[in-house]
């Protein structure tokens, strides 16, 4: 490695160009290797944030790609990626402003998780694996990149995560429920990646259950903690990470259907509590229904309870990730086959 | 540090031995037309609340003071998401109003950002709008005006923090605050 290329590597860091670790620097060379596997134009506006006066150009995907370290054969993932971050829905600018600290949780099932090598069992969540830490760096590096009004806006995050350095979870490729992306309008056999904003993954342990109720009440109780961030607007959402031993027994006992209809019955806690712990306010807004002397669940919509399959056989694991209480929407794209 | 020393370079170069190459800058970065700061132009306040707890207790309190003291304050307008600016509806409905525009009560990072933005798109069309954020955001306006090229700084009305667990006796010394700036930026209304 040259003397030359590390002074580039600290010239992008004294630029802040980086999101903290070392990146790859943007040659113009490589940021052309990256935006003709985008198939885009370098100046094409990929999206835009227009309430900021910001066009967020593919230039600057690509560019960020090669910083995050993203082989080019990413590329038509990397394109369905970059049009999910820059969804409007999405809202890229509050994912990185809220006081909330949320990531861009990025979500790949289908084929495409054994075409591009995703690590999907051990530590699934976090894997050292280049396809999960470089593509889950991408997204954040855009919401960081993209998303802080050309570094404008400051970050309110109070306390964040470790995932707004890369927070990627690559599915099972056969999995016993339909694939995560069906519940999202996809069909079963295809390749899709998903963006949430999200909070860090609760890990949930039961080693001595032998029934699906059991794993799911034990999940329903991590989704329902007090302190769960959707309680008072409920405009959220979870995704359950079934591991394989947890899902054996979960899909046995239950379709997904009927695990969500559980887990809204199960993931409850008494309102009243809730106001004396002051995670409701005493005098709530009418339309977010608090009623007193209930029992209240902090997800509105069962259909915004997602599961997915991936982790490790072996461990009686599994996890929730709530997503931001600000986030309205999942936004997923399919990823056309090569 | 100041707001100009938080921007990211814009250009890098990789320079070897014969020649230099140029890095590709991977910031977003705002391009907005430059606009003139404006003040309110009749006696008249319209609240602009995003239904963080407290905001529209704040926002009506302040209203009904203000009326008290002879100002035209209007219903409060609602905006749907706290996180997220206006919606173009409303900022259709606001333009050409002559009286002044608050946006608020912000007290948390998405929501005083986008309280800031709602006020640089009313002073665009020509309204003015300004946001009211408590102390700790207080900077939020500031860092959204950080590429716009105006003739004056933007003001900015500041509460205290926090705007939950308030006491009665705290939420009408907010609204009292609140009428009390609104007041002065009213003064300012040739006569």
């Amino acid at each position: 490695m040259s003397d030359g290329y590390l002074q580039d590597v600290e010239n992008c860091f004294a630029a802040g160009w980086s999101d903290g670790l070392p990146v790859i620097p943007p040659y113009g060379s490589l940021v052309e290797a990256m935006l003709a596997a985008l198939g885009w134009e370098a100046t094409e506006v990929v999206g835009a944030i227009p309430s900021q006066s910001i066009e967020i150009r593919a230039e600057q995907l690509a560019a960020t790609a090669v910083m995050a370290g993203c082989e080019t054969r990413y590329g038509p993932l990397l394109r369905a990626l970059s049009e999910a971050l820059v969804d409007p829905r999405f809202n890229l600018s509050g994912v990185e402003v809220t006081t909330g600290g949320v990531a861009a949780l990025v979500i790949v099932g289908g084929p495409i998780v054994k075409e591009l090598g995703f690590a999907h069992e051990a530590n699934a969540l976090g894997a050292n694996a280049r396809p999960n830490a470089t593509i889950g760096r991408f997204a954040q590096m855009v919401r960081l990149f993209c998303g802080r009004g050309g570094g404008a806006l400051q970050p309110h995050g109070t306390v964040g995560h470790p995932g707004r350095i890369g927070f990627l979870i690559a599915e099972h490729p056969e999995t016993l429920w339909p694939s995560f992306h069906t519940q999202l309008g996809h069909a079963p056999g295809v390749s899709a990646i998903s963006v949430m904003a999200a909070e860090g993954p609760n890990s949930v342990n039961n080693h001595f259950a032998s029934t699906g109720a059991a794993v799911l009440e034990t999940i329903a109780d991590c989704i329902a903690h007090s302190g769960t961030t959707n309680f008072y607007y409920r405009h959220g959402a979870y995704v359950v990470a079934l591991a394989p031993d947890h899902a054996e027994l979960v899909t046995s006992d239950f379709s997904r259907d009927d695990a969500r209809a559980f887990l809204m019955e199960k993931a409850v806690r008494a309102t009243d509590e809730l106001v004396r712990l002051g995670r409701i306010p005493e005098v709530p807004r009418a339309d977010l229904d608090v009623v007193a002397g209930t029992m209240r669940v902090p997800v509105r919509d069962p259909g915004r309870i997602h599961f997915i399959e991936t982790g490790a056989p072996g461990g009686k694991f599994s996890a929730v990730v709530p997503a931001w209480a600000g986030s309205r929407h999942d936004v997923s794209r399919e990823i056309p086959t090569s | 540090m100041s707001i100009e020393a938080l921007i990211p370079e814009r250009r890098l170069a990789s320079c070897g031995d014969l020649s230099c190459e140029f890095l590709v800058d991977p910031i977003a970065r705002p391009t907005p037309a430059p606009f003139t700061v404006v003040f309110p132009r009749r006696r008249r306040v319209v609240l602009l609340d995003h239904r963080k707890p407290n905001s529209r207790a704040i926002l009506a309190r302040t209203g009904q003071l203000l009326r008290e003291r002879g100002v035209d304050v209007p219903d409060v307008i609602e905006k749907a998401g706290a996180g997220t600016p206006m919606s173009d509806a409303i900022l259709d409905q606001l333009s050409g109003e002559p009286g002044l525009v608050l946006c608020g009560v912000s007290d948390c990072g998405s929501c005083s950002a986008s309280s800031s933005v709602d006020s640089i798109m009313l002073q665009k069309r020509g309204v003015a709008g300004f946001a009211v954020l408590t102390e700790p955001f207080q900077n939020q306006v500031e860092r959204a005006m950080a590429y716009q090229r105006t003739d004056r700084d933007l003001p900015v009305l500041l509460l205290p923090h926090p705007m939950q667990n308030l006491t009665a006796a705290e939420l009408e010394q907010r609204a009292l605050l609140l009428a009390d700036l609104a007041e002065r930026l009213l003064a300012a209304i040739p006569t």
